[in-house]
């Protein structure tokens, strides 16, 4: 490393809105990042990261965000003052750029070839040929064959792990000095980040690119940065060597930061393991489903799972694995194929008219997208009282009083009732999604990974709060996730999925502890752990197809793998 | 593709086939005897005669024969007569559907000529004075109704200046119709093609575009334009439509000798088989351009041309 930072950023201010309007939302950051260096920026939703990394690049949306102060020496040019023709020239060439969504960060009407070859073509003098040649060149790099075909296809024919490959081809065969990832995995299953963090950094050692990764999952820090910046309500907290700040973070904020982290080892804070009911809320008995017709993707096999009152069981899995259509078959929002799903001792699938409705109010949902899942014109005190009113729970003078209670239940104050939700953040609109879901007075809530939109100490706290929920109310909890960490803090018991087959189920500790399915331990390996001495460990990987996906047989007491 | 084009053309032969239907019972939807009404002004015809082109026309059979009997000539290219003139209905409108078509497509090129650079620069200055100023334009655009800015532009440039016709069907016929039909739509091509670009540059790839270093003429030329059409060229099939509608009030004013003008008269003459073949030329054309459209949309959106 040589003494001349590749990047020095200085005071740098940014505030949003203009005029008399404007207010600071990045306030004074310094930091700097050497020559093939990699530097995290690790915050939560709100910390200023992104806003920080775009308007290096000028790239802050039109209008709306400006710095309004501090410098940036990029190779001794301030990219601050720069004006707007030479930081062109510089973006892409020198400094590229990696964003969070792969399906919707490439253009669906242009070919990868032509979205690849535009900007080597725009700034050095290149033929058509030459850079095509750079992109498969590259392309094979990232791990994608039979490149001359592929620049003829269009985003849609790619999955997502592949467009992300595509996109950091895009951005590394210009050969930047300075690549600036955000949050690049963050939209990807574990295995599939795992493999782009690996492909991140050996394309870094053998280029000498420098990278400032910017991410809010301390898992990936730990996997990947030398050094970290921590930054806060738009303040650098601290910056420390990435050893250190694990071993011994300085700050406060960065200590609560890394203990909200859940975590596949150590010991787990307040999981006492309430014993089960005897009696399954919900008995899943060989249900399989099929989407599209004959030809289609078949989503669920003969998937059959109890789970018993008071009990927590998790359903993991990759997108693609039927974890999310089993969900949705529990609470029959879709109808499935073959076998059967008893709730409560019935057939849902049986039932018609009002007595289906009545049943409905025995399984409840929570989703994913604390946004998308709750009315905009409701006001939350009446998004949870309809579910009482639905489902006979009196007047509306009761109903509201019931959902005010179910409010205050969830950690909300009752006079937020009548405010609507975009007055409300993520954590605290799912915290409404859960009082809805108790509104109706389940047996069983399935939850389809609730904390993954959420920072991590909001999703702790949500866990908290479903955890407190199970314990009081003894409702049973269908907990749909894709992080393993966040299962093993909530979960009595775990079902492992993959392309619609049940693989491995047993007790939490026993399956992530000591796995059994091949498979299992491939998604424990790709699991990024929050501490730097454990890079480099060897990765297992399971191909389609190479594992045993057979019957379920009993390998322990109550812990069951496909043979 | 073929699968998307093919069932395009099965739901335009739907829309066809529930048209037929519609004409045949339009015939009995006015109150009273058709055949009296459609010779009230014929004075001295007397019940006989009535009775014979009841027979004639078929009214005095059930209702589902009379519709076979209509799908069946319609099969064999047979539209019926015109009851003024006893013509056939299809070489009557044979004759004059060019006319309106050439109306309509003029008038479109003339709605985006103007509306597809305006909205695309009122989106590239989007919230600026510019933006605002071609927008309040627009508005009053589309407000502005065919037979006031048709009798408007008549009287500036062909009454005053004298530079254009006043009415006739020819070539230079055609400029002050197309203009009076294609500025209205233009306005509302301007409005969408507006949102539809601001949209796209709202876009993720807009921002990737941008941080490779793009020129600026290249991500709108490339990245923006060619997306932010695929909505417009929808619209468009749309528009096409009340473009065909607009174009019986702007052939009235202009006396441009379109099916327009002839289902006018057909209509103050009681016409039936006029208005009836009118009716169905008018959802053939409809449906035919909207399926034309269809095939251009696969074109510029891989994701259909390739599934």
């Amino acid at each position: 490393m040589t003494d001349t930072p590749v990047l020095d950023v200085r005071d740098l201010r940014i505030a949003f809105g203009a005029g008399r309007k404007a207010r600071e939302v990045v306030h004074g950051v310094s930091f700097t990042v050497q020559r093939g260096e990699v530097v995290a920026i690790v915050g939560e939703s709100g910390s200023g990261k992104s806003v920080t990394a775009l308007s290096l690049m000028g790239l802050l949306p039109r209008g709306h965000g400006a710095v309004t102060g501090g410098s940036a020496h990029f190779e001794e040019t301030d990219l601050i003052t720069l004006a707007p023709e030479p930081l062109r020239r510089i973006r892409g060439a020198r400094i590229g750029m990696v964003f969070q969504e792969p399906m919707t960060s490439l253009n669906p009407v242009l070919t990868i070839g032509r979205q690849m070859t535009e900007g080597m073509m725009a700034h050095g003098r290149v033929s058509e040929r030459q850079a095509r040649e750079a992109a498969i060149a590259m392309l094979e790099r990232v791990g994608i064959d039979d490149g001359r075909r592929r620049l003829g296809q269009y985003p849609h024919e790619f999955s997502g792990g592949m467009r992300q490959r595509v996109m950091i081809a895009m951005a590394m065969m210009m050969k930047p000095a300075l690549l600036i990832a955000d949050e690049p995995t963050t939209a990807l299953d574990v295995t599939i980040q795992a493999q782009i963090l690996d492909l991140m950094r050996t394309l870094i050692a053998e280029t000498g690119t420098s990278l400032i990764l910017i991410t809010h999952d301390m898992g990936v820090v730990a996997e990947t940065a030398d050094r970290v910046v921590v930054m806060h309500d738009g303040r650098v907290v601290e910056e420390a060597d990435a050893k250190t700040l694990f071993a011994m973070p300085g700050q406060a904020y960065t200590r609560a930061l890394l203990a909200a982290v859940p975590r596949l080892d150590g010991a787990v804070a307040g999981a006492v393991a309430r014993p089960a009911g005897r009696e399954p809320v919900v008995r899943i008995d060989s249900v399989s489903k099929t989407f599209g017709g004959r030809t289609g993707t078949r989503a669920l096999d003969g998937v059959s799972l109890d789970v018993m009152a008071g009990e927590v069981v998790a359903l993991v899995g990759e997108s693609g694995s039927g974890k999310s259509t089993l969900g949705r078959a529990v609470a029959r929002l879709l109808d499935v194929d073959d076998g059967a799903i008893l709730v409560d001792g019935h057939n849902m699938a049986e039932m018609r008219g009002a007595t289906l409705r009545r049943a409905r109010a025995r399984v409840q949902m929570i989703f994913q997208d604390p946004y998308a899942s709750l009315d905009p014109r409701f006001s939350i005190g009446r998004t949870v009282a309809e579910p009482i009113l639905i489902h006979g729970g009196g007047g509306r003078r009761e109903a509201s009083e019931r959902a005010a209670a179910l409010l205050q239940r969830v950690g909300l104050d009752r006079p937020m009732a009548r405010r609507f939700p975009h007055e409300f953040s993520g954590g605290q609109r799912q915290r409404v999604a859960i009082a809805r879901a108790l509104a109706a007075g389940p047996k069983i809530i399935v939850a389809d990974e609730p904390t993954s939109a959420l920072d991590v100490t909001i999703q702790a706290q949500v866990l908290d709060l479903l955890a407190e929920l199970r314990d009081e109310q003894g409702i049973a909890l269908l907990f749909i996730s894709h992080d393993l960490a966040v299962v093993r803090q909530i979960s009595s018991r775990v079902a492992v999925m993959r392309s619609g087959r049940l693989l491995e189920t047993g007790p939490t500790e026993a399956v992530l502890g000591s796995p059994r399915h091949a498979y299992t331990r491939a998604l424990l390996s790709a699991a990024p752990v929050p501490d730097p001495a454990k890079r480099g460990r060897v990765r297992v990987t399971v191909a389609a197809g190479s594992y045993p996906d057979g019957p379920l047989v009993e390998a322990a007491p109550g812990h069951w793998v496909a043979s | 593709m073929w699968r998307f084009l093919g069932g395009r053309i099965a739901m335009g032969a739907l829309t066809i086939f529930v048209t037929t239907i519609a004409v045949t019972l339009l015939i009995h939807l006015v109150p009273g005897d058709p055949v009296q009404i459609m010779y009230a002004q014929s004075q001295g015809t007397t019940p006989e005669q009535l009775e014979e082109i009841r027979h004639n026309l078929g009214l005095d059979q059930p209702i589902y024969i009379q519709y076979v009997r209509f799908v069946g000539r319609l099969f064999q290219g047979d539209l019926g007569y015109t009851i003024r003139g006893h013509q056939p209905v299809l070489d009557v409108i044979l004759q004059r559907l060019p006319n309106t078509i050439a109306l309509a497509v003029a008038a479109m090129a003339v709605a985006i000529l103007i509306g597809l650079p305006i909205g695309f620069f009122a989106a590239y200055k989007r919230g600026t004075m510019v933006d605002t100023g071609l927008m309040v334009v627009a508005i009053a655009g589309v407000s502005v109704p065919h037979f006031w800015l048709g009798l408007v532009l008549l009287l500036f440039f062909a009454v005053e200046l004298g530079w254009l016709p006043v009415s006739g069907t020819g070539p230079l016929n055609l400029v002050l119709p197309a203009v009076t039909l294609g500025l209205s739509n233009a306005a509302i091509v301007a409005r969408m093609t507006r949102s539809s670009m601001m949209d796209i540059m709202r876009q993720d790839f807009v921002r990737t575009a941008e941080a490779k270093g793009l020129p600026k003429s290249v991500i709108l030329s490339r990245h923006v334009l060619r997306a932010g059409l695929i909505p417009v060229i929808t619209m468009m099939g749309l528009q096409f439509a009340f473009m065909m509608g607009g174009a019986i009030v702007v052939e009235n004013i202009f006396a441009w000798n379109g099916v327009g003008r002839m289902a006018v008269e057909a209509i103050f003459q009681r016409d039936y088989p006029v208005i009836q073949g009118f009716i169905l030329t008018f959802a053939v054309v409809v449906v035919f351009v909207s399926i034309l459209l269809d095939g251009v949309y696969a074109l510029v959106d891989p994701r259909i041309r390739r599934s």
